[in-house]
């Protein structure tokens, strides 16, 4: 039997954490848990472990950027999935630099998400592995 | 078109001549494109060409003889060439990418 992967789902949109987190369920073998703004995301990370972290690039108080630095300095194991509306190459660059593992474009079909998500799963598994 | 000087059929309208390398247009300062030797604007975008040209110039261009386009010096080639480099620097980093493209980055 396979283990579970924890995923994180961090954003400022209640609308946006209730998509994501209705679209995870669908897949087994998934604890999902949610946070509205970065700081609560760092507490997250420490109590809930995530192995995953689908993460809003911006939000209030606490930007996308500066949890993606946090969480890949303190546990650059776990894997980061940015979202964004933002789709300027030298931002989306910026998230790369900083560690992002994938980046999903806000809006996105169900069937990018569930792409990007295996992605993330098949990096976990071979960070897992290697 | 043909050369003004020695008469060789060229293909396309280019800077010089195949065959004796005269030159056979003007290039727009603005936009690069190749223009006919009696323009006096370029027919891309509007900007004037080489006011030798309209000075007398045009008896030059006649005779196939290289005009006397704007002479750069060294350091201003250098500064264009540099000025050239952060404006595709500055385009390519404001380009707005598709999912896909994204994918490619990751």
């Amino acid at each position: 039997m396979p283990n579970t992967n924890r995923i994180l789902v961090v954003d400022d949109s209640d609308h946006v954490r209730i998509l994501v987190s209705k679209r995870l369920k669908h897949r087994d073998f998934l604890e999902i848990d949610t946070a509205q703004n970065g700081k609560v995301a760092l507490e997250k990370v420490k109590t809930f472990h995530p192995d995953v972290i689908f993460l809003d690039a911006v939000m209030p108080e606490m930007g996308g950027l500066e949890v993606l630095q946090s969480v890949k300095k303190d546990s650059p194991g776990i894997i980061i999935v940015m979202m964004s509306s933002i789709s300027a190459r030298e931002e989306i660059l910026q998230f790369k630099e900083a560690g992002a593992d994938a980046y999903l474009l806000k809006p996105f079909e169900d069937q990018k998400f569930d792409e990007v998500l295996e992605k993330a799963l098949t990096l976990l598994k071979s960070k897992k592995e290697g | 078109m043909q050369c003004m000087r020695c008469k060789t059929e060229q293909e396309v309208l280019q800077k010089f001549c195949n065959e004796c390398g005269a030159a056979m247009g003007l290039t727009c300062d603005r936009c690069g494109t190749v223009n006919r030797m009696e323009a006096r604007h370029c027919g891309a975008c509007g900007q004037p060409l080489v006011a030798s040209l309209q000075e007398g110039g045009a008896a030059a261009a006649r005779h196939g003889r290289p005009l006397p386009v704007r002479q750069y010096t060294t350091s201003e080639i250098e500064e264009l060439l540099i000025l050239r480099r952060v404006i595709k620097a500055g385009e390519e980093s404001a380009k707005i990418l598709t999912q896909n493209e994204i994918d490619n980055l990751f």
